[in-house]
C-alpha cells in the first residue's frame, strides 16, 4: 500500500511539473526532432544531444532536460524507422531491427512492421518508466548485487546464444561469434595497457568503433547485396490504415514476444555498462530460441522485431535508475543528460530525488509524455513511411550511404572510421557470400570487451580462483544456462537425422 | 646610434606595429577548441566558455572532440594544423605531463609541436571509500592496509591514468600496498564500489558532495591548501600527514607552434577573462569540482617543467610503459 500512496505522489508531483504547456512543448519538440535525426541512417541521440546542449543553456532546467529526453527517446524511436524500411540501421541498436523487419517491409508488410515496433516500444517504455517509478530502489539493490563474477557469468551466457542463434550450422555461429571476439580484443587492454591489434594508429586504440562496424556489415552490405541483383522492383502494398495493422495471428505471436522482450530489457537496463544493443540482441536470440518455427526468423518473424524492441524501451526506462538515483551513467547518452544537469547547477545523484523531487518526478513523467507523443506523431507517419518503399531502391543508394558515413563520421570525426565502413561492408558481403550470420559476429564484438575484462577483473580480485564462478549463486545458474544450451546445440546438431528434423530445414 | 636600444628601434616598431596588426585580426574566422571527452564535464564546461568567448571575439567558436588514445589523437589533429591560433586544444595531465613519459613514442612531437598557453583549471582530488570500510580517517585507513592492504582493491580508468598514478602515489607516501583494479566504464566502478568489490579511489570532490551524505562514500582527505568550502570537514593532505602529496589533474590550453605570441596572449587573456567571471565560477566551476587558475603561457610552461621530471620518475618507479 506504501508503495502505491508513494506511487501517487510521485505521479501527482510529476505531473505538476510535466504537463506545464511549456514543458509539453518542450517534450514535443524534442521527440519531432529526435524522430527526424534517427531516421537519417548513422545519426542518433548521442550526436543530436550533443548538437543541442548548447541551446538548451537558456531554458530552464526542467524543460531544458525534458526536451534532452524526449530528443533521447525520438532518436531511438526513427533509428528502427529506418532499420525497417531501408535495411539500414539508424543507429547500433537498432541493427537488431534490421533482421526482420526489413525483410517485412520487403513482403510488403512494412506497415505492420511499423505499426508493431511502435506498440511494442510504447509497450516497453511505460513498463520501464512504471518500474522506474516503484521499483528504483529495489532496482538499484538488485543491480548491486551485480559483482564482475556475475557480469562474467552473464556475457558468458549471451556469447552462448549469440552462437547457437545462427541462421547456418552451429560451426559457422560459433566461428562467427569467435571473429566478433577477436575484432573485439583490437585496442588497449585496460589491464596493462598493452596496444593490441593496432599496427600503431591511435585510431585504433580504443578498439574498432562499433556504430562503423554495424553500419558496414548492415547498411553497407545491403547496398551491395541489392545493387547486385538485376532488378529490384520497388514493394507494392495497400497504404491503408487498416492494412497497417497487424493481423490476428501476428497479433498472437507478438505479444508475448513483448513480454519477454521487455523483461529482459528492464534488467539489463538496470545493469550499468551493458548498453550498446547488447540486450536487444540477446531478446532476439531468446525469442529464436523459445519459437516453435525459428526458420521463420530473418525472413519476417514479428516476434523477432516484438521482443527487441520492447526490449530496448523498456532498458532505456530502468537505465535511467543507475542515470538518475546515483549518477552513474548507463551509457554516452545518459552521460551527455548527467552533463546538461550539471550545467544547470544540479548534481546528479541520491539527492535529486530529495532536494528536487519536481524535477526528478518531472522529468520521469515526461518521459511517458513523450513515449505518447511519439505513438501519436508515428501512427499516422506510417502511410507516408510505407510511400518510401515505393522508391526505387537504388535511386535510394547514394543517400544511403551519404547520410551512413555522415553519420559514423559525426560520432567521433574520425576519417579512418569510414574507411572502417567500406571494410566491413565489404566483409559483411563475404560472410553473405560465406552464409555466415552476422549476428553472432555482432554480438562477439558487443559482448567481447566486457566479458574479457570482467573476466579478468573475477580472477584478479580471487586470485587466479576459477571456482568463484561456482559458488556465487547468480553465477551459476547462468553458469548451468550456458552448459545446457551448448549439450542441446551439439545434440541437435550431431543426433541421428530424423526425418522431421530434415523437414524442417 | 651608440645607445643599443637605440639601433633596435626599427626592429621595436616594426614589431609593435605587427603585433598589435595580429591581436586585433584574431580571429579571422570560426574558432575550433579540439578535446578529446565528448560528453564529459569537460565537454559541458567547455560548451559554456565557447559560447562566452564567441560573445567576445564577435566569431562563431566551436567545440570539435577527437575521443581516445588518451588525448593523443586529439592533441595530434590540434599540432598538425595552421599555427593561426584558431584551432586550439584542450587537454588534461595526459597530454601535458604523462604520455610522454608512458608512450615510447608519439605521433607529434609533444615538446616542440605545441606552445601550452594557459592552465585553466585544476581539480583538486581526494581520497574516497566506499561508506561501509570500517575506517573513518585517514591514519585508519592506512592501519587497515598494513594488515589487508594485498587483499584490497582500488579501482582506477585504465593503467597510467590520474586515478592509477595518483593514488600510487598517495600508496607509495603511506608505505603500503593495494591491487589496482581497471575500469573502462565509470558505471562500472561505482557499481562495484556500492558492491564493496571496490574499496577506494581517488577522485575529485564531486563524488563526496554526490555520495557523502547518504553514507555510500567517504572522503577522507583532499588536495589543497584550504579545505574545499563544500566539504569543509574533509581535511587537507597536509592536515592528514601527507604534506609532500599532490594529485589534482589539470586543464590547459595549447596552441600549434609557430602561431604569433600576441595570439597566443589574447587566447589567454579571452579564456582568463571569461572563466574568472564570478558568476562562472559560481555555476560552472564549483559544481564541477574545478578551481579557476588562469595562469600565463609562462607560469603554464614552468608548472609543466616542474611536474615532469617528478612524473617521470614516478612512471618510471611503477614500470608502466604504454606503446603507441
Amino acid at each position: 500500500m506504501d508503495l502505491l500512496t508513494s506511487f501517487a505522489d510521485h505521479l501527482s508531483l510529476g505531473l505538476g511539473t510535466a504537463l506545464l504547456p511549456a514543458n509539453l512543448l518542450y517534450c514535443f519538440a524534442g521527440v519531432f526532432l529526435g524522430t527526424l535525426v534517427g531516421v537519417l541512417p548513422g545519426l542518433g541521440a548521442l550526436i543530436t544531444i550533443s548538437l543541442l546542449l548548447p541551446f538548451t543553456y537558456h531554458l530552464p532546467v526542467d524543460g531544458a532536460l525534458i526536451m534532452l529526453a524526449g530528443v533521447y527517446f525520438g532518436a531511438d524511436f526513427g533509428g528502427g524507422t529506418c532499420s525497417i524500411l531501408l535495411g539500414v540501421p539508424g543507429h547500433p541498436a537498432a541493427a537488431v531491427d534490421v533482421l526482420d523487419g526489413y525483410p517485412m517491409a520487403k513482403k510488403g508488410r512494412g506497415g505492420v512492421a511499423l505499426f508493431t515496433k511502435a506498440v511494442a516500444s510504447g509497450w516497453g517504455s511505460s513498463f520501464g518508466i512504471l518500474l522506474l517509478m516503484l521499483f528504483a530502489p529495489l532496482l538499484a539493490a538488485f543491480a548491486r548485487q551485480f559483482s564482475p563474477v556475475e557480469y562474467t557469468a552473464l556475457m558468458a551466457l549471451g556469447l552462448m546464444a549469440a552462437a547457437t542463434v545462427g541462421r547456418g550450422s552451429l560451426l559457422k555461429g560459433l566461428a562467427a561469434m569467435v571473429i566478433g571476439l577477436m575484432i573485439a580484443t583490437v585496442g588497449t587492454d585496460v589491464n596493462t595497457g598493452f596496444q593490441r591489434f593496432t599496427f600503431g594508429l591511435p585510431n585504433l586504440s580504443d578498439g574498432i568503433s562499433l556504430i562503423a562496424l554495424a553500419m558496414g556489415l548492415f547498411a553497407v552490405t545491403e547496398v551491395i547485396l541489392s545493387a547486385g541483383q538485376k532488378s529490384v522492383s520497388p514493394v507494392r502494398g495497400s497504404l491503408k490504415l487498416r492494412d497497417q495493422l497487424p493481423t490476428k495471428a501476428e497479433w498472437r505471436r507478438a505479444w508475448p514476444a513483448m513480454l519477454r522482450g521487455s523483461g529482459l530489457g528492464a534488467v539489463f537496463g538496470a545493469l550499468p555498462g551493458t548498453s550498446g544493443g547488447m540486450a536487444t540482441f540477446l531478446s532476439y536470440a531468446i525469442e529464436k530460441k523459445v519459437s516453435k518455427t525459428p526458420e521463420e526468423f530473418g525472413e519476417g518473424a514479428i516476434e523477432g522485431l516484438a521482443a527487441p524492441e520492447a526490449c530496448n524501451n523498456a532498458g532505456i526506462g530502468t537505465a535511467m535508475i543507475p542515470s538518475l538515483t546515483l549518477g552513474i551513467p548507463g551509457d554516452a547518452v545518459m552521460a551527455l543528460l548527467l552533463a546538461a544537469m550539471m550545467l544547470h547547477g544540479i548534481q546528479p545523484g541520491p539527492l535529486v530525488m530529495v532536494l528536487q523531487p519536481e524535477l526528478f518526478w518531472g522529468l520521469i513523467v515526461s518521459f511517458w509524455i513523450g513515449t505518447a507523443f511519439l505513438l501519436i506523431l508515428n501512427i499516422p507517419l506510417i502511410g507516408l513511411w510505407v510511400r518510401l518503399l515505393r522508391i526505387p531502391y537504388p535511386m535510394l543508394f547514394p543517400g544511403i550511404v551519404l547520410f551512413t558515413c555522415i553519420g559514423v563520421y559525426s560520432t567521433a570525426h574520425a576519417t579512418f572510421d569510414l574507411y572502417l565502413v567500406l571494410i566491413f561492408g565489404l566483409v559483411g558481403y563475404a560472410l553473405h557470400l560465406l552464409r555466415i550470420d552476422v549476428v553472432p559476429l555482432v554480438l562477439g564484438v558487443i559482448l567481447g570487451q566486457p566479458f574479457e575484462e570482467n573476466l579478468r577483473r573475477s580472477l584478479l580480485l580471487s586470485d587466479g580462483d576459477f571456482s568463484v564462478f561456482l559458488t556465487r549463486p547468480i553465477s551459476l545458474a547462468a553458469l548451468t544456462v550456458v552448459a545446457a544450451l551448448g549439450v542441446a546445440a551439439i545434440w541437435r546438431q550431431w543426433r541421428p537425422a530424423q526425418p522431421l528434423a530434415r523437414a524442417e530445414r | 646610434m651608440r645607445n643599443p636600444i637605440t639601433r633596435l628601434a626599427p626592429l621595436a616598431m616594426a614589431a609593435a606595429f605587427a603585433a598589435p596588426v595580429m591581436a586585433q585580426d584574431y580571429p579571422s574566422g570560426p574558432v575550433t577548441l579540439i578535446h578529446a571527452y565528448p560528453g564529459g564535464p569537460m565537454d559541458a564546461v567547455m560548451h559554456v566558455v565557447a559560447e562566452h568567448l564567441s560573445d567576445r571575439w564577435g566569431q562563431p567558436v566551436v567545440i570539435d572532440t577527437r575521443p581516445g588514445a588518451n588525448e593523443i589523437i586529439a592533441a595530434d589533429t590540434v599540432a598538425k594544423a595552421d599555427p593561426d591560433g584558431q584551432t586550439i586544444f584542450v587537454g588534461s595531465e595526459s597530454s601535458f605531463i604523462y604520455n610522454p613519459y608512458l608512450y615510447d613514442s608519439l605521433p607529434y612531437d609533444p615538446d616542440h609541436d605545441l606552445i601550452p598557453v594557459s592552465q585553466l583549471f585544476d581539480i583538486p582530488f581526494g581520497l574516497l571509500i566506499r561508506g561501509d570500510l570500517p575506517v573513518q580517517n585517514v591514519a585508519e585507513f592506512v592501519a587497515l592496509m598494513q594488515q589487508e592492504g594485498p587483499s584490497r582493491s582500488y579501482g582506477s580508468f585504465g593503467v597510467g591514468n590520474i586515478m592509477n598514478v595518483g593514488m600510487e602515489q598517495f600508496l607509495q607516501a603511506a608505505g603500503i600496498e593495494m591491487r589496482h583494479v581497471p575500469y573502462r566504464v565509470a558505471g562500472q566502478l561505482m557499481q562495484d564500489m556500492f558492491g564493496g568489490t571496490i574499496d577506494a579511489v581517488v577522485s575529485s570532490s564531486i563524488m563526496a558532495v554526490r555520495f557523502g551524505p547518504t553514507g555510500q562514500m567517504r572522503m577522507l582527505m583532499i588536495d589543497g591548501d584550504n579545505r574545499q568550502p563544500i566539504l569543509p570537514d574533509v581535511p587537507t593532505f597536509a592536515e592528514a600527514g601527507f604534506p609532500d602529496l599532490h594529485i589534482r589533474p589539470i586543464i590547459g590550453l595549447a596552441v600549434p607552434a609557430g602561431t604569433p605570441e600576441a595570439v597566443q596572449a589574447e587566447i589567454q587573456q579571452a579564456f582568463a577573462e571569461v572563466i574568472n567571471d564570478p558568476a562562472f565560477v559560481q555555476e560552472v566551476v564549483g559544481p564541477n569540482g574545478y578551481e579557476v587558475v588562469a595562469s600565463s603561457p609562462a607560469e603554464f610552461q614552468a608548472m609543466i617543467a616542474e611536474q615532469r621530471p617528478r612524473m617521470q620518475q614516478l612512471i618510471a618507479d611503477l614500470d608502466i610503459h604504454l606503446e603507441q
